[in-house]
C-alpha cells in the first residue's frame, strides 16, 4: 500500500483499491481519468481510429480482469501503457497488413461523438485543417512514423508525445533503462533517416 | 579527426535538444546549443524532427470508449457468475459421477473378493464341493488339499492356513443353515427322529410336495445333508388292496436302509480319508466298492427284491447320487397314507434326511 500512494494520488490509490476488489464504479473513474493517454498511445501505435479504438477498449478491459496482479511498483498509467502495449503487438501481429491498408484515417462521425478530434494520422497530403494548422511536417512524420518497427515506433511515441521519462518507459515496456536509451538511439536515427528530405 | 570532434560535439548537443526544446537547460548549455546551431545544418534538422515530434497534438478519447468498456465488464461480471455457476454444478455432477464410479469399483471388488477368497477358488486350487463331508474327515481333507499345494508348487504357509480357515468357516456356516432349507420348501410334520453320536448325524422326518422335494434335492446338493429315505405317499389310492399289500414291504425297506445308512456310515468313517479324497470319481461310487455287499448299479427299487434293495441303499447312502426318486415312482413303492398337507389324489413325500454336525 505504501509503494501506490508514493505513485498514485490518494483518490486514485483508493480507486485502484476499489478496482481490485471488482468494483467497476471506481474502474470506471480510473478509466475517464486514464482514457485519452491511453487512446492517444493506441493511436499512435497503430495508426488509425478504428483500431485504436478497440486497442484502448481491450487495454482497459484487461487492465481490469488483471487488477489483482497490480502490485503498485510501479505507477498505474505505466502499468496500464504495459498493458496497452502487449495488447498492440496482438493487433499488430494479427492484422498487420490490415493496419497498413487503412493507415488513410477516416474523419469522425460527429453526428455521433460529441467531440471533434482531428485526424491524428494522415497520409501524404495533409486535410485542409492540418495545412490551415502549418503542420505538414508533422503531417509526414506520422507517416514515416508508419514505415518504423513496432519497437521503434512504440519507444519514440513513448518518450516524445506521451513525454515519459526514461524509467517510466523502462516499467511500460519491461525493459531496464539502458535498453531504453539505446533502443531510442537508434530510433531516433532511423526516423530521422526517413525525414532528411522533409527537414 | 576534425570530422570526428564535430560527430562527436553533434552527438552531444542531440542529447541536450529535449532540455533545449522544453526550455529546462542551463543558460551556460543553452548557449552552447544555440552558438552550435548557428553553424551545423544536421543539428537545425534534429531541431526540426524533434519539434515536430513534440508537436504531435493529444486527441480527446471519443466519449464511446469508456462506455463500450463499462458495457463489457459489466456483461462479463454477469457471464462471470454464470460461469461460476456452471463451475459448481459441473464440479456436482463430476463429483456425483465420481462417486458413483467409485462405489462401483468398490462393489465389484467385494463381490470379486468374496468370490476370490472362497475356499473353492482359493489360490487356484479347486475344492471339490464333494469333499463337504463328516468333520472327522473334513480335517483329512485340508491335509489332502494342503498336500495337494504343496505338490503343484511351493505356498506360503500363512495362506494355506487362511484356506483351512475359510474352509471350516464354511463348513460351519453350512451346518447351521440345514434346517432353514427344510422350513423353506414347505415341508410339515417335521420332526427329529433319532441322533447318533458317531459319526454325529442327527436324522428328521417330514413330509413335502413332488416339486418341493425335487426342489429340496437340487438344494441340499454338495450340502452336510442327505436324504436317508422317501416314501411316496398318494393321498386318495386307486387300489387300496395294493396300497395295503405294499404297506408291509415299505416299512421294511424303510427299516432296512435305516438300518444300512448307519452301516454305510461307520464304512465310511472307517476308510482312509485321502485316499478318497484324492479319488477322481464321485466318492458315492468309491464307496460302493468298498463295501462288496453293496455292488450293483442303481436301479428301479423294489421291495420284493434283495438285489434292488442293495442298490437302494447304495443310493440312501450317497446323497450325490441320482436320487430313489426315480425309483420310489414306480407304482409298487406307492402306499396309502393319511393325507396331511393335501387331497384329491395329491401325492407328497415322506422323507428322513441326515443332517451331519459339523465341528
Amino acid at each position: 500500500m505504501g509503494s501506490e500512494t508514493k505513485h498514485q494520488t490518494g483518490t486514485e490509490s483508493a480507486l485502484i483499491e476499489r478496482s481490485r476488489q471488482g468494483d467497476l464504479e471506481a474502474f470506471d473513474s480510473l478509466v475517464q481519468i486514464h482514457q485519452d493517454r491511453i487512446y492517444n498511445l493506441s493511436l499512435r501505435l497503430l495508426g488509425n481510429e478504428e483500431d485504436a479504438l478497440d486497442l484502448a477498449q481491450e487495454a482497459f478491459c484487461a487492465a481490469f480482469r488483471k487488477m489483482g496482479s497490480f502490485r503498485g511498483e510501479a505507477a498505474f498509467f505505466s502499468w496500464l501503457y504495459r498493458i496497452t502495449v502487449n495488447q498492440a503487438k496482438n493487433f499488430w501481429r494479427k492484422g498487420a497488413q490490415r493496419v497498413s491498408d487503412r493507415s488513410v484515417p477516416l474523419e469522425p462521425a460527429n453526428s455521433e461523438n460529441e467531440r471533434e478530434y482531428a485526424p491524428p494520422i494522415p497520409n501524404g497530403a495533409p486535410n485542409p485543417r492540418q495545412q490551415a494548422a502549418g503542420h505538414e511536417l508533422r503531417a509526414i512524420l506520422d507517416e514515416k512514423m508508419n514505415e518504423l518497427s513496432f519497437d521503434f515506433r512504440t519507444i519514440l511515441s513513448l518518450r516524445f508525445m506521451e513525454g515519459l521519462s526514461y524509467e517510466e518507459i523502462a516499467e511500460a515496456l519491461g525493459c531496464n533503462t539502458g535498453t531504453v536509451k539505446s533502443r531510442l538511439n537508434r530510433a531516433r536515427k532511423e526516423l530521422r533517416d526517413l525525414m532528411e528530405p522533409y527537414l | 579527426m576534425v570530422e570526428d570532434e564535430e560527430m562527436k560535439n553533434c552527438e552531444n548537443i542531440v542529447n541536450l535538444l529535449e532540455g533545449y526544446l522544453a526550455g529546462t537547460l542551463a543558460e551556460a548549455q543553452r548557449a552552447e546549443v544555440e552558438s552550435h546551431l548557428a553553424e551545423c545544418e544536421l543539428c537545425r534538422k534534429e531541431v526540426r524532427l524533434f519539434d515536430a515530434l513534440r508537436q504531435t497534438p493529444a486527441v480527446p478519447a471519443p466519449p464511446i470508449l469508456r462506455r463500450n468498456v463499462m458495457e463489457r465488464l459489466r456483461a462479463e461480471k454477469t457471464c462471470h457468475k454464470v460461469r461460476i455457476f456452471d463451475k459448481v454444478l459441473s464440479l456436482f455432477r463430476f463429483r456425483f459421477f465420481v462417486w458413483g464410479a467409485a462405489a462401483a469399483v468398490i462393489i465389484f471388488s467385494v463381490v470379486i473378493g468374496i468370490q476370490l477368497l472362497s475356499p473353492r477358488y482359493y489360490i487356484g486350487t479347486y475344492i471339490p464341493d464333494t469333499y463337504r463331508l463328516p468333520s472327522n474327515i473334513q480335517e483329512d481333507m485340508v491335509a489332502a488339499n494342503r498336500t495337494a499345494l504343496f505338490r503343484n508348487e511351493a505356498r506360503a504357509p500363512e495362506l494355506e492356513t487362511f484356506a483351512e480357515r475359510a474352509l471350516l468357516r464354511d463348513a460351519d456356516r453350512e451346518a447351521g443353515s440345514a434346517l432353514n432349507i427344510l422350513n423353506r420348501f414347505n415341508a410339515s410334520k417335521i420332526k427329529q427322529v433319532r441322533k447318533i453320536e458317531k459319526p454325529a448325524e442327527t436324522f428328521y422326518s417330514f413330509e413335502i410336495s413332488v416339486e418341493d422335494l425335487k426342489r429340496f434335492e437340487t438344494a441340499i446338493k454338495n450340502t452336510n445333508i442327505r436324504i436317508v429315505k422317501q416314501q411316496m405317499i398318494v393321498a386318495s389310492a386307486d387300489s387300496d388292496s395294493d396300497a395295503k399289500a405294499h404297506e408291509g414291504g415299505a416299512k421294511n425297506l424303510f427299516y432296512q436302509a435305516d438300518e444300512e445308512s448307519n452301516r454305510l456310515g461307520e464304512a465310511w468313517k472307517r476308510k482312509d480319508a485321502p485316499a478318497l479324497l484324492t479319488a477322481p470319481e464321485p466318492v458315492g461310487a468309491r464307496v460302493a466298492e468298498t463295501v462288496p455287499a453293496l455292488g450293483g448299479a442303481a436301479g428301479s427299487l423294489s421291495p420284493q427284491s434283495s438285489s434292488n434293495l442293495k442298490s437302494a441303499e447304495v443310493q440312501v447312502a450317497d446323497e450325490r447320487t441320482t436320487p430313489i426318486v426315480r425309483g420310489a415312482e414306480s407304482k409298487s413303492k406307492m402306499i396309502q397314507g393319511t393325507p396331511s398337507r393335501k387331497s384329491g389324489g395329491d401325492r407328497y413325500y415322506q422323507v428322513e434326511i441326515g443332517i451331519r454336525d459339523q465341528p
